[in-house]
């Protein structure tokens, strides 16, 4: 992984989950991290343009209503929130990649953003690795960035 | 009477966010009209007369570089003011779409106070 679209991600993931979602986020320590039989919702996003990449985040499903109801400002038990905690996910994916590639990057660069999709969950054991583990709402949330050159 | 928004992004939950941002800025509405991309607004458009458009960059079928250029190329349409509420950050890109005639633009993620800034540069003074 690029080192400046990795520290960027570190930075810009914690503001993006404040800021956009209202949770409290710090990072994780790695005995807090879920084991291999953790089943996450994914979303990934790639982009190209002068330097190409792909991030990808795994969430804990129940976190899923707790976003989209945060940015929604509705109940968690709403319905609505369940159904829109999906997309909830990308839009903060898709605000994380964004805000990332112009932190370590500059303003300068023009970068094509795919449209966010639900990600492979084959991917998620590898991700885990080597991915960038934070606590939302004491709930695991992982953010991998790869492919960057 | 109030002003009527199109708001194109592909996320429900932006959508829903902007629409909740209009209504905590008091903002003076009558109508807030959706649309997932940049094909679905023109058909929006072709149906009803709207004060403003609020538009997404990065959206399937038809994004919001492609909206404004159709909209800017289009008589019918070239006069609605177009804001952009987007992750971008490429200052390149935003210099591109002021000259293309955006007339304003907001970066993701963005408080209601922000998005009232917004409308009030564009729109002036409320109704």
């Amino acid at each position: 992984m690029n080192e400046e679209m990795k520290q960027a991600m570190e930075i810009v993931s914690i503001r993006i989950l404040e800021d956009a979602a209202f949770l409290f986020v710090e990072p994780s320590e790695v005995a807090a991290r879920p084991g291999p039989d953790w089943k996450a919702a994914g979303a990934e996003l790639r982009w190209t343009g002068p330097r190409e990449g792909t991030m990808r985040v795994w969430a804990e499903p129940s976190l899923l209503p707790v976003l989209s109801a945060n940015m929604l400002g509705i109940e968690e038990d709403d319905p609505a929130a369940a159904s829109a905690g999906p997309d909830a996910l990308r839009e903060i994916l898709n605000m994380v990649v964004g805000n990332c590639l112009t932190e370590a990057w500059g303003p300068g660069p023009v970068f094509h953003l795919s449209v966010p999709a639900d990600a492979d969950p084959g991917l998620l054991a590898g991700d885990a690795e080597e991915g960038f583990w934070v606590l939302a709402e004491e709930r695991p949330v992982l953010f991998r960035c790869g492919g960057t050159s | 009477m109030g002003y009527t928004v199109l708001v194109v992004d592909d996320s429900e939950t932006i959508r829903g966010v902007l629409a909740k941002a209009f209504g905590m800025a008091k903002l003076p509405m009558d109508g807030i009209i959706q649309a997932r991309d940049g094909l679905e607004a023109i058909e929006v458009l072709r149906e009803t007369w709207v004060d403003i458009v609020l538009t997404d960059i990065n959206m399937p079928r038809m994004g919001g570089e492609e909206l404004v250029l159709a909209m800017k190329a289009d008589p019918a349409f070239a006069d609605i003011p177009v804001a952009v509420v987007s992750t971008e950050g490429s200052q390149t890109r935003v210099d591109g779409l002021r000259r293309a005639g955006i007339a304003g633009y907001l970066r993701k993620p963005c408080r209601p106070e922000e998005i009232r800034e917004l409308l009030h540069q564009v729109l002036g003074d409320w109704k």
